[in-house]
């Protein structure tokens, strides 16, 4: 059924503060129908109208007059006193919510300790595991580079001994090798060139038998 | 399904984020997610944010929530509350339905409390109202009133012309 009012309300202001406004709870606003715009005048037949002044009883007005100061005044009073148990109510409601919070949250604190305890025991066991994996694996690395300096030290050793008996000066040797050495020179003045050949320097002092024997390139081929 | 980027594009949908059953209570005001990626313990918190955070946040729009990744050692939760107070939830090692569980049971609105906001907000939509946005859209619709002035003429005692101004009203 086509509603002329329907027409008339979407084209008005109000339903555009309407739309604007959240569509979840709108509300419901009369909108006025038909306003003449100030511009247009007075209709002819309203040009002239002249309203009849209301009638009024003086002693009525008077005793009116009282009677309704003392039933403003009453209404006035009533409105002032719900209205301030209205404001000690919300207060109320407010304390009451704020209770209830802090009751909710209580409960919540203790469900979640409950729960926490439970899955702490888990992780700690978990930590605990992780913690000795841990130290398990270190020991196996300490292991390992100790047996890995083991090692090296023997081959050291080893090479060492094959050496000893070559070049190493024994305790009994060592008065001779001492008289050797201060009785000797050596003198590192010397070149060498690309073919091998030593070259010595200006005063040589003795020959370079303790030099080693060097490859010569013409040996090479 | 339209647009399906991501993984698992079903979470995109509007179906699966109206089917989220976590409603966080009225006090709850932040929601932080801790979880570590690559994480033996942390997988079921992954894959809890991975399910459920988008219908989370769907349905408490009003609710911040966070995540964060390789953080701490071990996974949880934290919840802020309206006074500011938090509380802590450890999910270490946890599965994805525990959690969800463990959270519906201590955060979200009960079922029933759910049950009887929905009955209030449908008694809200008042179908005696009438206008915009309401089954009617004037009160000429609804059965036992003045039928609409569009297509019968009322009496002549209930036109204004008459009542008011007095005038006589020619039949046109």
């Amino acid at each position: 059924m086509l509603c002329p009012l329907r027409n008339l309300i979407k084209s008005s202001v109000a339903h555009k503060v309407l739309l604007e406004s959240s569509i979840k709870q709108p509300p419901l606003v009369n909108s006025v129908r038909f306003r003449k715009p100030r511009w247009l005048p007075i209709a002819k037949s309203k040009e002239f109208y002249v309203r009849k002044p209301t009638p009024v009883i003086p002693e009525e007005a008077e005793e009116l007059y009282l009677r309704y100061s003392k039933y403003r005044a009453d209404v006035e009073s009533i409105r002032l006193f719900l209205k301030e148990q209205l404001s000690q109510k919300s207060v109320n409601i407010m304390e009451k919510q704020e209770k209830d919070d802090a009751a909710d949250l209580k409960l919540m604190e203790e469900q979640v300790k409950e729960y926490n305890n439970q899955v702490a025991a888990l992780r700690q066991e978990r930590q605990n595991q992780e913690v000795i994996a841990e130290q398990k694996r270190i020991e196996e690395v300490m292991q390992k580079q100790q047996e890995e300096r083991l090692k090296r030290t023997l081959q050291a050793e080893k090479k060492l001994e094959k050496n000893k008996a070559a070049s190493f000066i024994q305790p009994e040797d060592l008065d001779q090798a001492i008289e050797i050495m201060l009785d000797s020179r050596s003198d590192y003045n010397y070149a060498i060139t690309n073919s091998g050949d030593v070259i010595l320097g200006e005063y040589p002092d003795q020959p370079l038998d303790k030099a080693p024997p060097r490859t010569k390139m013409s040996d090479i081929s | 399904m339209p647009f399906m980027k991501g993984a698992a594009p079903i979470r995109r949908t509007l179906k699966y984020l109206e089917q989220g059953k976590l409603v966080f209570k009225d006090n709850v005001r932040i929601v932080t997610f801790n979880y570590n990626n690559n994480h033996t313990p942390s997988t079921g918190a992954e894959d809890f944010v991975f399910w459920h955070f988008a219908q989370m946040q769907y349905k408490n729009p009003e609710v911040q929530m966070c995540v964060f990744k390789d953080m701490t050692p071990s996974p949880f939760l934290q919840v802020f509350f309206n006074g500011g107070s938090k509380l802590v939830l450890d999910i270490d090692s946890q599965n994805k339905d525990s959690i969800f569980n463990a959270v519906k049971k201590i955060f979200c609105k009960s079922e029933e409390t759910l049950e009887a906001e929905a009955l209030a907000k449908e008694k809200k939509s008042n179908p005696a109202n009438f206008g915009y946005m309401c089954t009617h859209e004037c009160i000429c619709e609804i059965p036992g009133q003045v039928p609409c002035t569009q297509w019968v003429v009322p009496p002549k005692e209930q036109r204004g012309k008459f009542k008011f101004l007095k005038k006589d009203v020619e039949e046109d």
